[in-house]
């Protein structure tokens, strides 16, 4: 079998074939994790060889013991410092063009966003043209298509790392730093992250999705969450929204247009996400009755209490209002 | 594809029951003295309402056959009353005996495994609030644990537990129990028989 | 060689001179002696015992239920991670779980059973009785196994450590850990380095100075090569991570904010340290294994190590690599690329020494006709998935591509494969060799073969498909996961294997139990090893006789060994002083120098120890009246410790055999008392420089808030003063043993009793300083760490105080004179040490402000 690269092709297929998934290396969606994604698929096949390479020359004299002595200086200076030296030199080079080449990329109007981690939520908000704090989300990065997006990543309190895999690598959000990153995907698409550097009880259930947007659509959507909450309509969303102010939810959420506090997420466009709870649970009227109810049993330790002391009718009405923040 | 309809306030339930029940007239008008059972008349006038979760379910409920018939003619908050040029007091005996003798149905005409899925697929939060066997995660504690549905009495603690009443209480709700905490989620009716499918096969863990 | 030595300066004495002792004779009657100086106490005093192959056997069976403890951890973690959404276990236990089984494979496991490898093996691998410092050894074994034993059973209280086996702050801090799980791990670690700084002590001395006549260093056997770079690493690498906790636990029960952002300080500072000793203890686990694996390789293969002085060098330069790629475990945290590039190449560049030793092996087995037995099995495996475990390795050396893989499952299954492959592989392997010399029955060929497969194929099963469930996008450290993220199958795989991989160390537990009745007797050197150990009976004083050595494969090519060692032939066939008694040779010739006494049972080292871990686990748990009690009565254990080392000995040469007498006692730096010293300053003085490596990287990381606002900045005049101060203390000692030469008691006692009062005087002057400078410690990072680095200079003096005031107690009891003054010689090392340091972080503390401003 020894160096017939044809070998290797089933254990590649088998490894890279079928490795899709929202939230993937392996299934690259912009020019930085697809050229990541190029490194390693260099260094596997390299690796592979080499490891078989080892393990033919372990076996042999197991197998087949010899009489004469062994060459030690091919074994010593070939194996031993020609082998990892000459792959090396090759390799890190290479590996530093790559590194230098994903940090890179800015536009002129370029969008600037500040993520910043919090246990366990994610932040999201978009830089004005002078830089102040522009329109504002939550565990959705919205982006559009095509463009590099340049990152501002900050930590409120504990360590996290930003990663979403398809689109690029990780980086670290610190306490008292500020580290930049920029992200590009190449297809519109819903790719998934998670927080990546442990950060407590529930650093499971920290996801976010990319939400990447053809950039006209983007623009649409920019706007939209520039604008202020829109004023609810029916008696029953009317209920909802007193019920937001009287149960002091806008002591830690912000609504554009009626409350400003930024503790916990941003939801004036919660009715629209597609999880909530940073990924616990996905959207929607039932999910946000159900969360507003029980956020403690569902993830438990997150910042949010459970508002179990609402009667039925308000629970709804409170579920109804939220979901209708589009 | 979710209904985003939030009319759901008591009051305009009620208005729209009344819009619904303008329909029978005409169906019923050219077809005096050709009924030939009570229960075509269920199928092709009372189950427009009892049977797509607009009415309360009336089959299976064993009242005697008059009072079938007191309510056809008087009427009953949102039903309307219905004179003897629509239906003959011969066909209203039929239907009264028909519905006297209706068994409860047991069967709901919904796919359980469509039901599951829809379900598990999270977006209507059935397990944000419930505790449901299959679903691994989240495993809810807002409402009742919905393992043992299958042979549980009472929905919500005050509707009599039948395929058709869970189906139109999954549908919406606040219309079937005003006091309740769950939301109209916005299924469809399609939707809602599925999901009832699927939770009547969820046994109670000793036995039935 | 030398047969007689100028020991005590003047006096010079020839063999059979009066004054020499004799031991009766080197018959039978020294045998008995032998046997009687080194026999184990009875029954429940088995405590007490502190010879290598006793203290040995219990820290390598302590090591290995910790591993089974955290193996079975693991395997309940597999099974949450099984199918996505279960809730076998909730999120808080599994997070004590992840930090629990890494804490302890570490800290528990791995580098004390290797350290315990050494202890046991290698007095006889050099052809001694004993290590140097039987007690310490005892010591670090003890508060080891204890406070070991403490910290695993906080699982069972629900107060684990729950923050990671790295301990990230903030998380940890407290704030966001207000809890005692992060300081019950702080106090396990505390045990851990107290048991680390032992062996490192320990394992220096004993490989430079205790080897058998005739072994220079480019005789020793390959494994003393290991594992002095090894020791070493210890001792410059474990100051780190000593460092980080203390500040660490400044901050959680003092508030004084090293790593809290808001008030100055720098969550990296912690990475920092940490990753630098962090990194070099993946070597520090790996480098004794691969020792092992050299030692055993020539008597499976049949044939000597190919490239013995490649595998010393390679060694030691892994050893210095080891230091300069902390940072690869931080290339995520937003560093610049410029600096990363250097830590990319240096982590690369460790390739080639590992390929030097890998193809050193795998010529070792070209060379010769390998026998296939269970340990070469375990070897070959190891030699598949090490090199595995190195190449992903290179991967996440690669910058770039760590950003993708770093704390996934890619992750997860590289460093499985380094330490798996690297470690475990070659400790069953040595488990398998070496078992035989101790309880002299074979373990199992046909359980072995079972047990080698299932391990193998179940590790490979379990770990190879978390390369691909991390490049899937798994994180590390989650307790559950989404079912529709493409990882169920892949983690089915993994569960399902991971109990093979445990049949498989389940099988070897078993036949290490039943092959005490039914193994096979092993006889003689039942692997035709060529190194020394198979002469030694490992019970009680070993060897029979210390044979002088000239070969590197002794048994192999000094023929008639055997006989020779077993008549009695070599050195010290006899216990002259009818005490436990080993050679001092010279560090690099092995010429000898001294019989050194050693110390036999004591309760000394297991009541410091227990003392210690009982005081450590009672403060951490808040209950002060136990913690004081015991806190006292360690003090008493180490005073009584101290007073009687340097003890009275016969002003006599003793007859060590073969013609040759030596001194029993040295007071200068032939001594290892002496060399023990030297090492534990230079830990010493890495514990001090990772605080000034605190506070200058807290000011260079954060140059707009340093110093903070308002602050007046220190002068140099009262540094000035205390440096002076200090300066005249050091002087005075040092005038103090010179004046101990000439027997002037008075003068030398005035001169400590002068000392004393110039290092409480600078300690003195120091206070009054900071708190004029109004520097406060808990306000800001600055004054943390100014008022650490003056503290843990402020406490050097105290000690060294404290020294001389012990010198003057034992002047003026008699016990210094100018012959026995090793004690005053160790003590002044400790000025020689304390005095410039205090000036030099005086320095830095009064002159880096102009310098950056």
């Amino acid at each position: 079998m020894g160096r017939d690269p044809r070998w290797l092709l089933p254990l590649i297929a088998l490894s890279l074939g079928g490795c899709g998934g929202p939230q993937s290396a392996l299934d690259p969606a912009g020019p930085s994790a697809a050229s990541l994604h190029r490194l390693g698929i260099i260094m596997y096949v390299g690796a592979a060889l080499v490891t078989l390479l080892v393990t033919v020359l372990m076996l042999v004299p197991i197998l087949r013991p010899r009489e004469r002595p062994v060459n030690r200086r091919l074994f010593l200076w070939g194996g031993g410092v020609a082998l990892p030296l000459l792959t090396l030199t090759a390799l890190v080079p290479y590996v530093m063009t790559v590194g230098h080449e994903t940090r890179a990329a800015t536009t002129s109007n370029q969008v600037s966003v500040d993520v910043t981690g919090y246990v366990y939520w994610w932040d999201v908000a978009y830089r004005r043209p002078d830089g102040s704090r522009g329109a504002a989300s939550a565990n959705e990065l919205h982006i559009p298509v095509g463009e590099p997006i340049e990152l501002f990543l900050h930590a409120n309190d504990v360590i996290h790392s930003l990663w979403v895999p398809s689109l690029a690598g990780k980086t670290d959000m610190i306490p008292g730093r500020v580290n930049r990153m920029v992200i590009q995907a190449d297809r519109p698409g819903i790719y998934r992250g998670q927080c990546a550097e442990y950060c407590g009880l529930q650093h499971t259930l920290m996801a976010f999705d990319v939400i990447a947007l053809p950039r006209a659509e983007f623009d649409t959507w920019l706007a939209g969450a520039a604008q202020p909450a829109r004023e609810p309509a029916t008696p029953e969303l009317r209920q909802g929204r007193d019920l937001f102010v009287r149960l002091g939810c806008g002591v830690c959420h912000a609504v554009r247009g009626v409350s400003e506090a930024r503790l916990g997420p941003d939801l004036t466009q919660v009715g629209s996400r597609r999880t909530l709870g940073a990924g616990t649970l996905p959207g929607g009227v039932g999910n946000i009755a159900g969360w507003t109810a029980s956020a403690q049993h569902l993830k438990p330790g997150n910042a949010m209490p459970s508002y179990d002391q609402l009667e039925g009718p308000q629970l709804r009405a409170l579920a109804a209002y939220l979901e209708s923040l589009q | 594809m979710r209904q985003r309809g939030r009319l759901h306030g008591q009051a305009l339930c009620v208005a729209a029951f009344s819009l619904l029940s303008t329909i029978p007239g005409p169906v019923i008008a050219q077809s005096d003295g050709r009924w030939k059972s009570g229960e075509e008349v269920y199928v092709k006038v009372c189950g427009r309402c009892h049977e797509s979760g607009v009415g309360r379910v009336i089959k299976g409920r064993a009242f005697p056959p008059q009072a079938y018939g007191a309510f056809v003619r008087h009427g009953h908050l949102a039903m309307p009353s219905f004179r003897s040029s629509e239906i003959d007091d011969r066909a209203l005996q039929a239907l009264g005996e028909f519905l006297a003798r209706a068994p409860i149905s047991t069967q709901v005409d919904g796919d359980a495994e469509r039901g599951f899925a829809l379900v598990a697929s999270g977006a209507y939060g059935c397990a944000a609030c419930h505790a449901i066997p299959d679903i691994r995660f989240p495993k809810g504690n807002v409402g009742p644990p919905l393992i043992g549905m299958a042979g549980r009495s009472l929905i919500a603690g005050q509707l009599p537990n039948r395929p058709d009443v869970l189906a139109a209480f999954l549908r919406n709700p606040p219309a079937l129990a005003p006091q309740t905490g769950m939301p109209n989620v916005g299924l469809s009716l399609e939707q809602a028989r599925d999901i009832a499918a699927y939770l009547y096969t969820l046994e109670a863990p000793n036995g039935p | 060689m030398t047969l007689t030595r100028d020991a005590y300066g003047k006096e010079t004495l020839p063999l059979g001179s009066a004054r020499v002792l004799h031991p009766q004779s080197s018959g039978p009657d020294g045998l008995e002696r032998l046997a009687v100086a080194w026999a184990l106490p009875r029954r429940f005093a088995f405590v007490t015992e502190v010879n290598n192959t006793h203290i040995g056997v219990l820290y390598i069976a302590t090591g290995f239920l910790f591993f089974l403890g955290a193996g079975v951890l693991a395997l309940l973690m597999r099974i949450q991670l099984a199918y996505p959404g279960l809730a076998f276990l909730d999120a808080d236990t599994y997070n004590q779980f992840f930090t629990m089984h890494g804490t302890v494979m570490m800290f528990l496991f791995a580098v004390p059973i290797v350290e315990a490898f050494a202890v046991l093996l290698l007095p006889s691998l050099l052809g001694t009785r004993d290590m140097p410092f039987p007690r310490l050894s005892a010591l670090g074994y003890w508060a080891y196994a204890i406070g070991g034993t403490l910290v695993f059973s906080s699982l069972f209280f629900g107060i684990a450590p729950d923050g990671g086996w790295f301990m990230y702050p903030p998380l940890t801090g407290p704030k966001f850990s207000p809890g005692i799980n992060t300081d019950v791990w702080v106090l396990g670690l505390g045990f851990v380095e107290i048991s680390a700084v032992a062996a490192a002590v320990e394992l220096i001395v004993g490989i430079l100075k205790t080897r058998a006549p005739g072994m220079t260093l480019g005789r020793m056997p390959i494994f003393a090569w290991y594992m002095l770079v090894t020791a070493g690493m210890i001792m410059i690498g474990m100051p780190a991570v000593i460092a980080a906790d203390i500040l660490l636990e400044l901050e959680r029960a003092f508030g004084m904010p090293f790593y809290d952002a808001t008030k100055g300080g720098d969550p990296l500072l912690w990475q920092h340290l940490f990753w630098l000793f962090g990194h070099p203890e993946v070597y520090i686990i790996f480098l004794p294994a691969a020792g092992m694996v050299s030692m055993m390789l020539p008597s499976f293969a049949r044939a000597k190590l190919v490239g013995y002085n490649w595998l010393a060098l390679a060694a030691i330069s892994v050893g210095f690599l080891s230091f300069g790629l902390w940072v690869h475990h931080m290339f995520t945290t937003g560093l610049p690329l410029l600096s990363l590039a250097f830590f990319s190449a240096a982590s690369s560049a460790i390739a080639i020494p590992m390929g030097i030793q890998v193809f050193a092996w795998i010529a070792t087995l070209w060379d010769g006709k390998p026998v296939l037995r269970v340990p070469l099995l375990f070897i070959l495996g190891f030699l598949f998935i090490f090199t595995i475990g190195g190449l992903t390795g290179v991967m996440v050396a690669s910058v770039p591509y760590d950003w993708q893989v770093h704390d996934t499952y890619f992750v997860v299954a590289h460093f499985h494969y380094v330490l798996i492959g690297g470690m475990v592989f070659p400790l069953f392997a040595a488990f398998y060799y070496w078992t035989p010399l101790i309880t002299g029955r074979m373990l199992s060929e046909r359980l072995g073969r079972w047990a080698f497969w299932l391990m193998f194929v179940g590790f490979n099963a379990a770990f190879l498909p978390m390369h691909i469930t991390g490049l899937r996008g798994m994180p590390r450290r989650i307790y559950t996961y989404s079912g529709e993220l493409g990882w169920n199958w892949l983690n089915v795989i993994s569960s399902a294997f991971s109990f093979v991989f445990a049949a498989g160390v389940l099988i070897f537990v078993v036949d290490i139990i039943r092959h005490r009745r039914v193994g096979r007797k092993a006889g003689y050197n039942p692997w035709q090893a060529p190194s020394l150990e198979w002469l030694s009976n490992q019970v009680g004083h070993g060897f029979r006789s210390i044979m002088p050595i000239r070969s590197r494969y002794p048994v192999w090519e000094q023929p008639g060994l055997k006989e020779d060692e077993v008549a009695g032939r070599g050195f010290l066939p006899d216990a002259p002083t009818r005490e436990r008694e080993a050679l001092v040779t010279g560090p690099i010739t092995g010429e000898p120098e001294q019989i050194i006494r050693l110390p036999g049972p004591g309760w000394t080292a297991f009541l410091a120890a227990t003392a210690t871990a009982a005081g450590l686990a009672a403060g951490t748990l808040g209950l002060t009246t136990i913690a004081m009690i015991a806190g006292a009565v360690a003090a008493v254990a180490y005073l009584y410790w101290l007073w009687s080392t340097d003890r009275a000995l016969p002003r006599q040469l003793a007859d060590a055999g073969r013609g040759v007498a030596l001194p029993l006692y040295s007071n200068d730096s032939q001594s290892v008392g002496w060399w023990g010293m030297v090492v534990l300053l230079i830990s010493d003085a890495a514990v001090v420089a990772s605080f000034a490596f605190a506070y200058l990287f807290l000011w260079t990381a954060r140059p707009a808030i340093w110093p903070p606002a308002g602050l007046q900045l220190p002068g140099f005049l009262e540094p000035a003063l205390i440096s002076a101060a200090v300066a005249v203390a050091w002087v005075l000692f040092e005038v103090a043993d010179r004046l101990n030469q000439r027997d002037r008691r008075l003068a030398t006692s005035f001169c400590f009793i002068v000392s004393v009062v110039l290092a409480g005087g600078a300690i003195v002057i120091g206070w009054s300083w900071l708190h004029g400078l109004g520097i406060e410690a808990t306000r800001h990072s600055y004054g943390a760490a100014v008022w650490t680095l003056l503290g843990t200079m402020a406490l050097h003096l105290a000690i060294g105080a404290g020294m001389a005031l012990w010198c003057l107690l034992r002047l003026g009891l008699g016990m210094i004179d100018s012959w026995r003054c090793l004690t005053l010689r160790i003590c002044l090392l400790w000025w020689r040490f304390t005095a410039p340091v205090t000036a030099l972080v005086l320095l830095m503390i009064a002159g880096f402000p102009h310098v950056v401003s």
